[in-house]
């Protein structure tokens, strides 16, 4: 994470740049890997239509703060450097907001306070001090673009989890026929609550990291 | 960044920063503001439908213009003043504009929406006199009238509001012909715990207030017609209960925003009680 990421040959979308989208996806996902963004992986995941919208938030959140910050990098004082970004990113968030009050009322009543809480998000935060102030804008917006995926695919296959077993349903459709219920099949309430959330994703990180060898020393 | 920079440019760009974080809000906030308005107009419709036996579900992929229509077809609005007389909208209007509202922005207002404003502004009145929220006296109430194919009133619609654990929160009861048989209940504004108080708004929970069953049918006056309210239990309510047919069960780790419940449901009925009263007897006499 230096100023070699955004060299001045640095092409658009070449090799390097590929790497870094991908990157926060798998082998370095900001959820499974630096376990950051937990609060909302785990409340928002009871079912998948939420968590869509949640992905989408952040991603907008997390693209918009990289890339505000980033051209902003050079102006801002290094002494108030947190509380520059705090205000940058609680901005993107309360238009997220105001815009999810407007145009999808029912979900803003299911996400409640927690678009609100994207402004504490780790994630946020994290990657406007390691990366956009020290990154031109556009290698910014990519690394905001690669770390809102990672976090997006670990709230999906969560809340697709949560939804199918707790429920027996996706997206609210039922996916569970009706003759399995019949034949004795329970839902599993269990995954409606919080300690649902969080054995799937310790078990999807348990998955992760026997498939990517990474080992905490 | 390295670069060292004097104290008067910190602040200068703290400053800049501030004002422009604060202009693209405010502009947003302005912008949206007449959709998130209809949004939330549209939600209390789609309640007050929702306590009555609409599919609440369905209503929400309606437009706009058919949930108001559908409306329109089965209630009948009435605002009532503090002696609880029927008065119209104008009334209102007037009273509005004499603690300082616009008119010209009023005419285009649901009568709910007006009477929201005016509360908040009494509510506001109020509290700088150093009154407490809960005991000054509101002014007008809302009373919708759900009427049947055959024109006859089949339940009462009122707004309730008041604190729950950390705010206020908004909902509405719905009582058959009879004014004591609690026919639905709905919250469509709150901000208690998500998980925890938040699930007043589901409805597993708001069913636990209409029960299917004759026999288990919540009341809110008792044998003697004193008004008892309808009382958030805390943990199950047991058969042997003697108040049995006035007890919800309370949602386990939100005691307090049951409490809150309780104060203000009690509140809000009895000052519908006296109105409630003469339409009974109206109601017995005919």
């Amino acid at each position: 994470m230096s100023e070699a990421t955004a060299s001045p040959k640095a092409e658009v979308f070449g090799k390097k740049e590929r790497q870094m989208v991908k990157d926060p996806i798998w082998d370095n996902n900001p959820v499974t890997l630096q376990v950051l963004g937990i609060c909302s992986a785990l409340a928002i995941t009871t079912s998948l239509q939420p968590a869509l919208v949640m992905c989408a938030s952040l991603t907008a959140v997390l693209c918009g703060s990289n890339v505000t910050i980033s051209i902003l990098r050079n102006f801002i004082p290094n002494k108030i450097r947190i509380i520059v970004m705090l205000s940058v990113v609680s901005t993107l968030v309360i238009l997220v907001d105001q815009l999810l009050k407007a145009y999808a009322f029912d979900m803003s009543k299911e996400l409640s306070v927690f678009v609100g809480l994207i402004i504490t998000n780790c994630i946020v935060m994290g990657r406007a001090e390691a990366f956009a102030m020290a990154n031109k804008p556009w290698p910014s917006f990519l690394d905001g673009l690669g770390n809102s995926l990672g976090y997006s695919v670990i709230l999906i296959l969560v809340a697709t989890g949560r939804e199918l077993l707790g429920n027996g349903s996706l997206m609210g459709f039922q996916v569970i026929p009706q003759a399995a219920y019949e034949a004795g099949y329970v839902n599993m309430g269990l995954m409606l609550l919080p300690p649902g959330a969080f054995l799937l994703l310790g078990i999807i990180i348990w998955i992760q990291r026997t498939m990517s060898g990474h080992f905490e020393d | 960044m390295s670069q060292r920079k004097g104290d008067l440019y910190t602040f200068g760009f703290a400053t800049v920063i501030c004002v422009v974080c604060a202009v693209i809000l405010a502009l947003a906030a302005t912008a949206l503001k007449p959709r998130q308005q209809a949004n939330v107009e549209l939600d209390v419709l789609v309640n007050i439908l929702g306590t009555v036996g609409h599919d609440v579900s369905a209503l929400k992929k309606q437009t706009a213009d058919e949930v108001f229509q559908v409306f329109q077809k089965e209630f009948e609005t009435l605002l009532l003043n503090k002696d609880n007389q029927p008065v119209n909208r104008a009334d209102l209007e007037q009273a509005l504009a004499t603690v300082g509202y616009p008119t010209e922005e009023l005419s285009a207002q649901s009568a709910s929406a007006l009477l929201t404003r005016y509360e908040g502004k009494k509510a506001l009145l109020a509290r700088r006199a150093g009154e407490k929220m809960a005991t000054y006296e509101k002014g007008y109430k809302l009373l919708y009238k759900h009427m049947n194919s055959s024109d006859e009133v089949d339940a009462y619609v009122i707004p309730i509001d008041g604190y729950g654990l950390w705010d206020n929160m908004k909902g509405c009861l719905a009582l058959e012909a009879d004014l004591n048989t609690v026919k639905g209940i709905t919250f469509y504004e709150h901000k208690e715990t998500p998980g925890l108080g938040a699930r007043v708004t589901e409805a597993a929970w708001q069913a636990k207030w209409a029960p299917e069953n004759a026999a288990d049918k919540k009341k809110i006056l008792d044998e003697n017609g004193t008004l008892i309210s309808i009382i958030v239990a805390k943990g199950n309510v047991t058969d042997d209960d003697p108040l049995k047919s006035h007890k919800v069960d309370g949602i386990s780790g939100a005691t307090l925003t049951g409490n809150g419940v309780n104060e203000f449901l009690k509140a809000d009925l009895e000052r519908y009680e006296p109105y409630f009263q003469t339409l009974r007897s109206q109601r017995s006499g005919r």
